[in-house]
């Protein structure tokens, strides 16, 4: 049963690496080949260059670097004053916050689009990240997170002297790990992979275009070299890859601190 | 209604031997504690009986059926966890109905078992209830009330009052045995409670780091333990062990020499072969703080219980000795040099100082 | 002469209360202010654009239409049939998608040696994207160099050609992309199944379906709801892998879901921002009414545990 589920997920990955070294010709033979016997390297490097993929991983790199460390930042500074401060009408706009996971992005893309034109972030980095740098999920979640914390902490480290920062960055925080790694991995998985925005956003030459719309355009200019196209889809995958064999455990454990409420 | 049969059953985990070569016998609907400190392997005895945990060596016999491939659905037996395990989406009635539903049988009769065993335990007015709306001790009555609903051959209860508080646990450890009395079922029951061993059990088998230390009824076991594992586990306070050395006193009687004095070697020893140093079961009833006995020791404390006393206190090379007496006597303050004597040398018990097996009567 | 102050105390409380409200609104300001601009300034701005439409001509102003633009869109064969694929795609790719990440669980929640690379491998599609899935897909489902005629799968037209079959092939490739996340989840459901409680079902009787239909799933059921809510919300969603797979031939091809639609309206040949609002506001009020229903007549038979 294990092994009929495994081939179910990885034989798409399988072939796809496969068919990334054969010869064009090769993979429409019937039946296909398991196994490239001789591997063709070339599909790679023409994904690379005539693909521009390696300026689209850099420019997803830098979207997706804004975009996690701008949710990070709002987040925790915006959870940490709904679970610790007091200040008028918290509750409303605590509802407020939480209201904006009711609305899903596909719904404002439409006034986006003209707002980010008319602020001239068109085909810039601005326009790809700053509608995203704010999640109201994230704040939810981590909100949880410190009131879970036990609540004489806090008292504790004000009579030791300590502000609001310093116990926020030095106590708060790292007991609030398992969270914020959760948060970072949502946050992260959602900036790489996303497309519509990028799409409506950048324009046709390369200063902000993300790898998701480079994978679309290199299909639509190597219609034929079916392997360039597979061997862009791996380049575009290697580094989340990477990073899931290095960071499986927290991984695994980050996503499942978000789905177990 | 069975007999349970370990013939050298083992079981390891990784690196860790939790149990070790057992044979042990269990008699048709006798009530037989597993008793021993945790991580002694009881548990896992029980888990294998139950199949939930596979013997690596060895076979387990529930009558006359070897059971080692059984399936636990298949082996007619029925347990208590420590942690009740109730179903917690069902409720009670719902819970109490569970097994009956699996072995297909049909609606009334559920209903009317469920209702018989839910009156037996008191659980008639919870049976809408579920369990997290339900104190500790009702859980508890429903953890029962599940094993009993099937009437299966074996009842196995895994230290089923540890998480009772104080009063509750006595009055439900008497309504256990009362229950197993009346069902006649054949029940192995894990504690590392030796009050609750002493108090319940037809016999005790007292179990440590896996291997099977003694099995016999609570008396036997008090009188006579078979090593000072269990002279030390069992009674409150536990047997006092002594080390001492043998010599021979003045008029060339054998006497048993100690930190704090001599005593004359128990009768029952006398015409014994005795080695060079030993070690001295003395109960603490059967010694007494008295002007003319032959030890000396300086009392540590003395802890009042109230109908007796503790005397706790110690021979000059640090050896701890307990005396329990009446509460009407005396007691001596902190710090108070006393003499201790023998009062019933007919219950002294030696011991061998390097293997702790009980020294034989010759 | 020193006159103790009654009034002191109570301002220096004020003053640090004041302190601390204004601290509060500072760091709750960068994101609402991110909110006010991005979500809910173009929630709000689709009412008042939807009541607007532009001509297909270009440079044209748009003019005040009122509702009508709306009514008409609203009742537009093009809307109902994108309606019709939005539902029907929904409906494959949610109920699949939790029975296969559960499935997966189960497989690996086992005790055996080495199950953690298992786990690892049915996560993996965690990483990646709509897009890469889609290209994936799209070249296997390709009619000339695909792998399709070799598995005996030869339709007439081609899977992503056909319009009976591309929704479902969508759909598939949908449900393959989103193994590894729905994996994840419900292994984590699974881990937090008391262990002693399905011993104790063991005991009592049941058979390893009985133990999982009576037992385990009950105590999953939030996750499975959570997991139903989250799952149903993305899937009206999707338009990554519709762009790639049917691109602009989805309309022929009944892929043509309401986000697909949305976009045909930013950037076709004819934008018409009014049209997109109309339809923003109709995924809006589906997300919602799916998700209040989902609330009031599943969230019932979820059990929470106290």
């Amino acid at each position: 049963m294990l092994s009929v589920l495994t081939l179910i997920v990885l034989i798409p990955l399988y072939v796809t690496v496969v068919n990334s070294l054969l010869q064009p010709s090769l993979i429409a033979h019937q039946p296909p080949p398991l196994f490239p016997v001789h591997p063709v390297w070339n599909a790679y490097s023409t994904a690379w260059t005539q693909g521009d993929l390696g300026i689209y991983l850099r420019n997803s790199a830098i979207a997706t670097a804004i975009i996690v460390s701008g949710q990070l930042l709002t987040t925790i500074f915006a959870a940490y004053a709904f679970a610790y401060l007091a200040f008028p009408f918290k509750r409303t706009l605590f509802v407020v916050f939480l209201s904006t996971m009711m609305i899903p992005f596909e719904v404002t893309l439409v006034s986006n689009l003209a707002t980010v034109t008319q602020l001239g972030w068109y085909n810039t980095f601005a326009g790809l990240t700053v509608p995203f740098l704010a999640t109201g999920f994230g704040t939810f979640l981590l909100r949880q997170s410190f009131l879970q914390l036990p609540g004489d902490l806090r008292e504790a480290a004000q009579l030791d002297g300590y502000g609001h920062i310093r116990f926020l960055f030095r106590i708060a925080l790292p007991l609030a790990r398992p969270t914020v790694a959760a948060l970072a991995v949502f946050s992260f998985l959602g900036a790489w992979n996303q497309y519509l925005w990028p799409l409506v956003v950048t324009g046709d030459n390369n200063a902000i275009r993300t790898v998701q719309i480079g994978l679309k355009q290199l299909q639509a200019t190597q219609a034929n070299q079916v392997n360039v196209t597979l061997a862009g889809t791996i380049i575009a995958a290697a580094p989340l890859l990477v990073l899931l064999i290095v960071f499986q455990k927290q991984l695994v454990r980050g996503l499942t601190a978000g789905a177990v409420k | 209604m069975a007999t349970i049969e370990f013939a050298q059953v083992s079981k390891r985990f990784g690196e860790v031997v939790a149990v070790d070569d057992l044979t042990l016998s269990v008699v048709d609907g006798e009530l037989l504690v597993l008793l021993g400190p945790s991580g002694c392997g009881k548990s896992t005895v029980l888990r294998m009986v139950a199949g939930l945990d596979e013997p690596d060596g060895g076979t387990i016999m529930i009558g006359p059926e070897t059971v080692n491939d059984v399936e636990p659905r298949d082996r007619d037996v029925a347990m208590v966890f420590q942690s009740y395990a109730l179903y917690p989406h069902l409720t009670v009635a719902r819970n109490l109905e569970f097994p009956l539903r699996q072995r297909g049988i049909d609606r009334p009769e559920r209903e009317k078992t469920v209702g018989e065993v839910a009156e037996s335990l008191q659980l008639t007015e919870l049976l809408s209830r579920k369990p997290a709306e339900l104190s500790g001790g009702q859980r508890q009555r429903v953890a029962l009330g599940r094993a009993i609903v099937r009437r299966p051959s074996v009842f196995l209860m895994d230290e089923p009052l540890s998480n009772l508080d104080a009063a509750l646990r006595v009055e439900t450890r008497a309504n256990i045995v009362t229950l197993q009395q009346r069902l006649e079922t054949t029940t192995m029951y894990v504690t590392h409670d030796q009050v609750e061993a002493m108090t319940m059990g037809d016999r005790i088998a007292v179990i440590s780091a896996g291997v099977l230390q003694q099995v016999a009824t609570p008396r036997d076991l008090y009188a006579l333990p078979n090593n000072v594992f269990v002279a030390a586990f069992l009674g409150n306070p536990p047997m006092n062990l002594v080390p001492a050395t043998v010599a021979t006193g003045g008029d060339g009687a054998t006497v048993l020499r100690f930190a704090g004095g001599e005593i004359p070697s128990p009768p029952a020893y006398r015409s014994a072969d005795l080695p060079e140093a030993v070690i001295v079961g003395l109960r603490s009833e059967s010694i007494a703080v008295h002007p003319d006995g032959p030890l000396t020791a300086t009392t540590t404390i003395t802890e009042v219980l109230g109908a007796e006393v503790h005397v706790i206190a110690h021979l000059h090379d640090g050896t701890r000795l307990v005396v329990r007496q009446d509460a009407r006597r005396p007691a001596p303050r902190r710090g108070e040099l006393i003499r201790i004597r023998v009062e019933e040398a007919g219950s002294v018990l030696l011991f061998d100082p390097d293997s702790g097996k009980r020294l034989e009567f010759p | 002469m020193t006159f103790v102050d009654l009034h002191r105390p109570l301002r220096r409380f004020s003053t640090r209360r004041r302190r601390e409200a204004l601290i509060g609104y500072a760091f709750i300001l960068p994101p609402l202010l991110v909110f006010s601009v991005f979500t809910f300034y173009p929630f709000l701005h689709n009412f008042k654009q939807a009541l607007y439409e532009t001509p297909p001509f270009p440079n044209q102003p748009s003019r005040y239409v009122g509702l009508h633009q709306a009514g008409h869109v609203l009742s537009s064969s093009q809307f109902l049939q994108s309606l019709t694929s939005t539902i029907l795609f929904t409906l494959i790719v949610v109920p699949l998608g939790l029975f296969a990440g559960l499935l997966l669980a189960v497989a690996a929640h086992r005790r055996l040696r080495g199950i953690g690379i298992y786990r690892t491998i049915f996560s993996s599609t965690v990483v990646t994207s709509v897009a890469i899935a889609a290209v994936i897909f799209g070249t296997f489902m390709d009619p000339v160099v695909g792998l399709l005629p070799w598995l005996g799968i030869n339709t007439s037209p081609p899977l992503l050609e056909n319009p009976t079959w591309a929704l479902l092939a969508v759909a598939l490739v949908t449900v393959w992309q989103g193994l590894g996340l729905s994996f994840i989840i419900m292994s984590a459901g699974l881990q937090s199944v008391p262990d002693d409680v399905l011993e104790a079902a063991e005991i009592d009787g049941a058979s390893p379906a009985a133990r999982f239909w009576h037992v385990t799933v009950p105590l999953l059921s939030p996750i499975l709801f959570f997991a139903l809510v989250i799952g149903t919300i993305s899937a009206f969603q999707s338009f990554g892998q519709i762009d790639l797979l049917t691109g602009a031939n989805s309309a022929y091809l009944h892929t043509d879901v309401l986000t697909y639609l949305i976009y045909q309206n930013i950037q076709g040949q004819a934008p018409n921002p009014g049209t997109a609002s109309v339809l923003s506001i109709a995924l809006f009020v589906m997300t919602l009414m799916l998700t209040l229903i989902q609330l009031r007549f599943v969230e019932l038979r979820v059990h929470y545990a106290q």
